[in-house]
């Protein structure tokens, strides 16, 4: 490392103080509280716990429309767009104060509860979907504090992680601020930039399926100001179904637990569910038609399940033979599991936890991961939304994968655990990143 | 020769700026002409930036009917995807992306690109903040990458987080930013890391996959960055470097990959 | 013989219990020389051929597959003849015959109440007609009834209180599907041979409180949401729970058909505490006592009945009682009463041997309206689930849903 890539780390992980904010020992929260500090942005999508009111700015207090007068020239943007929002119709307005406070150094930033207090039965809802565990909006935020991986690696990568994950301390990742319009949030386009990406490629699936290509064709034209209710829309958007009449608890009809482990979906637990399904398809289908499309989509998992546990069998038999390397002692552990310190072993499936092992492990394993977490997911995500075609091509990477890894194995147990006689220890826990990630928690 | 066709040719020549030119402007000197003049400061800094090369003039992204939408043009998304399309595909997914997708139509883009007047911000709104028309100058999110720090970089902190506190708190698109570079510069290190285990060997399939560490993910990140596109800060970009970085590394020390010899 | 017991009985004249000094305890039954055959059997249990042994330890073991396919397999699409319900068609069938050879009057009436409870509360209406019902805290998403072991679910409320007022017997005796498998097609392993009796066997029962333990732990974890640590103890709550409860099962023919409920049920933990804080006890009245013993026999909680009555001034207060009544129908002195909330407004309630045979005989007008109101009670709870499930979907689906259930091409004729 140059001196220039010094100084340039030195300036970078220098945190500004200069508007308050978290201070540096601001602890962490959750399970591995005690491994990890967070980022100073971290009080921007958990304000709950974390947002510091600024103290070097404005003091006062300010009442009614005061604050206006001088946020119009500062911030003028959110201005405008508060103007144009239902907050400002009613009568009385939901002024600033209204959720921000009046004292200019305590100010606060509005969480789920605040908005509850005047959108009581919306916030019961979130707070229902708690009982239905992962996945969930509600659940959103304690699930990616608590898992390892972001408590192992550095807070400034991880901050990337809490932007969609603070759909669960926040109203405005749907409903964006200052306008927080119902309209936005019932059209797909709101749900896609948390739900895109390999494990979760929604998007995709939609816009594949014959309910997005009708949205794409004729959506704009809509009137989205009707409630997601029986009649008023001619396809569904994601809102439509997983949102039906609004309800904000989107749980009550998870089945299939996003795709990333196998379930029996004929439980009594599970019927329950497929019965409001079939009571939402059935708004625009006859009966049969959810039934036939569960039954498709239970075989299709039933298929994808099949070839995630030959892999997995695999894997495990080469862990069994030593042969998966770096081994669990020759790669960075994470510093809060004192299981994995006594007893370090290659983690391998859902069960395992190999959802956090996507960093320090080998090859063979990240395949596995992507595998599942990308292939496997992508696979159900297209059938799950009616995009079949999708889910084939899914399959097919997922059967690539799959060979690949049987042909790596047996290269693998051909060379007997021969390596290139290269020195492990300091290519994989001693790297720049790595030594990195291991001092910054 | 008569006066009469001179004064009428002089009278439309003066005129016809107000109601507008029917035909269109054939050529970038066209624009140039009474643009230079007019607008000198905008011209000087468009051909100062990397707007101005060949195949590049003023209709490329104002379009060619001067009716006066021309402004409105290029402050339009579609403006720029042609040319962008990978910047295109972090900013999309951004809430700002879907907001102007969504409300694209009903945005006044007519208002000068200042003081919030558009609900979310087109790519013009910020790279080519209130009419500057050099989208280099100042207004470039982040320190290239592999760019050692340099003097100027407490000004271009200030200046790309103008547009940004148009409508955000000064201390959030602070924040923002250092998060941001910080989050940049772990891609960085990772990407050094990889390089460092390479060393001087001469193998062209891990000089690739060094070079498609530094185009793909780590790009990404910085993208993900700029355009708050969680995906790409995320899923396309800072795991997708661990993977690269990992499997570079089962590479080195796989007998398999052991270079042909004793 | 008979100089043998008056000496026996005369020793054992001035009962003392426990370590103080321990009294001799009455011998165990002579082991018999050949099966006692069925039709002669009461409440002390016959031996049994190795084949109707070996047909009990199938249906455990299929039992268990039902819940191993539920759980984790998932093959052929759980039907009812490999899920979790599988267990209780199988008390079902293992019932029909228990009730029609059983002897004692009175534990055939309860047999034929818990098989009722079983197959309506546990199968019938989870099964055919799931809903959810109403809950507080996390752990949602279970069907109606078998909710019973959650805690925060109004079932489990009702439950709590019911044994308050009545005894662990209400859940145990009556409206368990763990103790009814155990006791319908655990049956062949209730003989003296298998049922392991003595200090030790009794002392053992304090290992429950270890699972008692982790029963609170997992109610304090369903009062939260869910996060790594709530579910991860969750599931190995379940798992610590659910093994043990089928494995004991298959281990029956050496720690007899009730060695999950003695030794290893949180659940009746947390009901036996309640048991012994609530209202029910049994009281022995050692005035007509004749100290035969055969209370302590019958026992299949293994409890000391006679001694503890004896050192405890007539009560047999224990967390282990789960009511079945044997000890009591089997006295022949009438020497042992149930005693519960009903002696507050009745107070001259005497729930003696006779007074439980009165409920079985149907020439009484009462017995009769007695048992017509609870089949009307279970039919009234599958009717209303019938009518919740048309309210949440349409029954026209029901027949096609029953030939999937059940594992039969009904669906595509």
């Amino acid at each position: 490392m140059r001196p220039a890539h010094l100084l340039l780390v030195a300036a970078l992980f220098w945190t500004p103080t200069a508007w308050g904010g978290l201070p540096e020992n601001a602890s962490g929260v959750g399970e591995h509280a005690a491994h990890w500090q967070p980022d100073p942005l971290h009080e921007y999508w958990d304000p709950g716990t974390y947002h510091r009111p600024e103290s070097e700015a404005v003091e006062g207090v300010f009442q009614g429309e005061a604050c206006l007068e001088c946020h119009a020239g500062v911030t003028p943007g959110l201005v405008k767009d508060w103007r144009a929002s239902r907050h400002a119709q009613v009568e009385p307005p939901v002024l600033c104060p209204a959720c921000h406070g009046d004292d200019h150094q305590k100010l606060t930033f509005p969480t789920p509860q605040t908005c509850g207090t005047c959108h009581p039965q919306r916030l019961a809802q979130v707070e229902e979907e708690k009982q239905y565990g992962f996945p969930s909006h509600a659940l959103a935020m304690e699930r990616v504090v608590d898992a390892k991986h972001f408590a192992d690696k550095p807070k400034a990568e991880v901050a990337s992680c809490l932007q969609c994950h603070s759909v669960a301390t926040k109203c405005d990742s749907c409903h964006t601020r200052h306008r927080f319009d119902p309209a936005e949030a019932r059209r797909p386009e709101a749900c896609l930039t948390c739900h895109s990406g390999p494990p979760h490629p929604d998007d995709e699936a939609y816009f594949a399926s014959a309910h997005g290509r009708k949205y794409q064709k004729e959506g704009a034209l809509w009137d989205w100001s009707k409630p997601l209710r029986k009649g008023n829309y001619a396809t569904p958007t994601c809102a439509y179904c997983h949102m039906k009449d609004g309800n904000h608890q989107v749980a009550d009809k998870a089945v299939w637990k996003f795709g990333i482990r196998e379930i029996n979906p004929t439980t009594a637990e599970n019927e329950i569910k497929r019965k409001r399904w079939r009571e939402t398809c059935a708004d625009c289908h006859p009966p049969e038609v959810a039934p036939e499309f569960f039954r498709a989509l239970d075989q299709e998992r039933a298929t994808a399940w099949g070839k995630l546990n030959t892999v997995e069998r695999l894997l495990k038999s080469l862990r069994g033979d030593g042969l998966l390397r770096p081994s669990a002692r020759e790669r960075p552990p994470y510093p809060m599991d004192w299981m994995a310190r006594l007893f370090p072993r290659e983690r391998i499936g859902f069960f395992e936890g190999q959802a956090s092992a996507f960093y320090n492990v080998g090859a063979l394993e990240r395949d596995y991961f992507e595998m599942w977490y990308f292939d496997n997911l992508g696979a159900y995500k297209g059938m799950a939304h009616g995009a079949g075609e999708m889910s084939q091509r899914f399959h097919q990477r997922m059967d690539a994968a799959a060979q690949s890894l049987g042909a790596a194995a047996e290269r693998l147990r051909s060379k007997g655990g021969e390596t290139s006689g290269i020195d492990w220890k300091p290519l994989w826990l001693e790297g720049e990143y790595t030594r990195f990630n291991r001092d910054h928690n | 020769m008569s006066l009469f066709p001179m004064v009428w040719i002089a009278l439309g020549i003066l005129v016809s700026p107000a109601v507008g030119f029917a035909a269109e402007p054939r050529l970038e000197s066209d624009c140039l002409s009474c643009h230079r003049e007019r607008d000198a400061a905008l011209v000087a800094a468009w051909e100062k930036s990397r707007h101005h090369g060949p195949g590049l003039d003023c209709r490329a992204c104002h379009g060619g009917k001067h009716d006066g939408t021309m402004a409105a043009r290029a402050r339009r998304n579609d403006a720029c995807i042609g040319c962008h399309p990978r910047e295109n595909q972090s900013y999309a997914l951004s809430k700002h992306g879907v907001i102007v997708t969504l409300e694209g139509e009903r945005m006044d883009l007519s208002l000068p690109l200042r003081e919030g007047n558009q609900r979310a911000p087109t790519c013009a709104y910020c790279h080519l903040h209130d009419g500057e028309h050099d989208p280099g100058a100042g207004i470039f999110p982040l320190a290239p990458l592999g760019r050692p720090p340099a003097p100027d970089d407490d000004a271009r902190a200030e200046s790309r987080a103008a547009p940004c506190r148009d409508c955000h708190s000064p201390r959030f698109v602070g924040t923002w930013f250092a998060t941001g570079d910080r989050m940049v510069e772990i891609g960085r290190m990772k990407v050094r890391e990889a390089t460092a285990a390479v060393g001087d060997r001469e193998a062209p399939e891990l000089r690739a996959m060094l070079q498609r560490m530094g185009d793909g993910p780590l790009r990404n990140v910085r993208l993900g960055v700029g355009h708050q596109s969680p995906d790409h800060q995320w899923w396309h970009g800072h795991p997708a470097l661990d993977g690269d970085l990992l499997r570079l590394k089962s590479r080195l020390s796989d007998a398999s990959s052991r270079p042909a010899g004793p | 013989m008979a100089n043998e017991a008056i000496r026996r009985a005369e020793e054992r004249f001035v009962p003392r219990f426990g370590r103080r000094d321990p009294p001799p305890r009455p011998a165990m039954a002579a082991r018999a020389q050949r099966l006692m055959p069925v039709a002669q059997q009461r409440s002390l249990a016959g031996r049994y051929a190795w084949w109707v042994k070996a047909l009990s330890l199938t249906a455990f073991a299929w039992a268990f597959l039902g819940w191993l396919n539920d759980a984790w397999l998932f093959q052929f699409d759980n039907p009812l003849w490999l899920n979790r319900y599988t267990e209780y068609v199988i008390i079902l069938a293992f019932g029909v015959w228990r009730i029609t050879a059983e002897k004692n009057p009175y534990t055939r009436r309860r047999l034929m109440i818990l098989v009722g409870n079983v197959a309506v509360l546990w199968w019938l209406i989870p099964w055919a007609f799931p809903f959810i019902e109403p809950h507080i805290g996390y752990l949602a998403g279970l069907p109606a009834f078998p909710s019973l072991h959650t805690p925060g679910t109004l079932t489990f409320l009702l439950v709590l209180g019911a044994v308050f007022l009545f005894g662990r017997r209400v859940i145990c005796g009556w409206n368990c599907p763990c103790v009814a498998v155990r006791e319908v097609v655990g049956f062949p392993f209730r003989h003296a041979d298998h049922v392991p009796r003595g200090q030790w066997a009794w002392r053992l029962r304090h290992l429950k409180w270890i699972w008692f333990a982790l029963y609170l732990g997992a109610m304090w974890a369903m009062t939260r949401p869910s996060n790594n640590l709530t579910a991860g103890y969750l599931g190995f709550f379940a798992m610590v729970v659910v093994l043990p409860y089928f494995v004991t099962m298959l281990l029956s023919p050496w720690i007899g058909n009730r060695g999950y409920c003695r030794y290893l049920c949180p659940y009746g933990a947390t009901f036996g505490l309640l048991n012994k804080v609530g209202m029910f006890r049994i009281d022995y009245h050692a005035e007509s006592c004749i100290q035969c013993g055969k209370c302590e026999k019958v026992c299949d909680m293994g409890i000391p009945v006679w001694e503890m009555g004896a050192a405890h001034g007539g009560k047999v207060d224990t967390t282990e009682c789960m009511g079945c009544g044997r000890c009591i129908t089997e006295c022949p002195s009438q020497s042992l009463t149930f005693r519960d909330v009903r002696h507050l407004p009745w107070p001259t309630l005497r729930q003696d041997r006779d007074h439980l045979l009165r409920r079985t005989d149907w020439k009484l007008p009462s017995t009769r309206w007695r048992a017509a109101g609870f089949a009307l009670a279970l039919s009234a709870a599958l009717g209303g689930a019938a009518y919740y499930a048309t309210q949440v979907g349409t029954l026209g689906e029901l027949p096609s849903r029953l030939g999937a259930l059940c594992g039969l091409p009904i669906s595509s004729w």
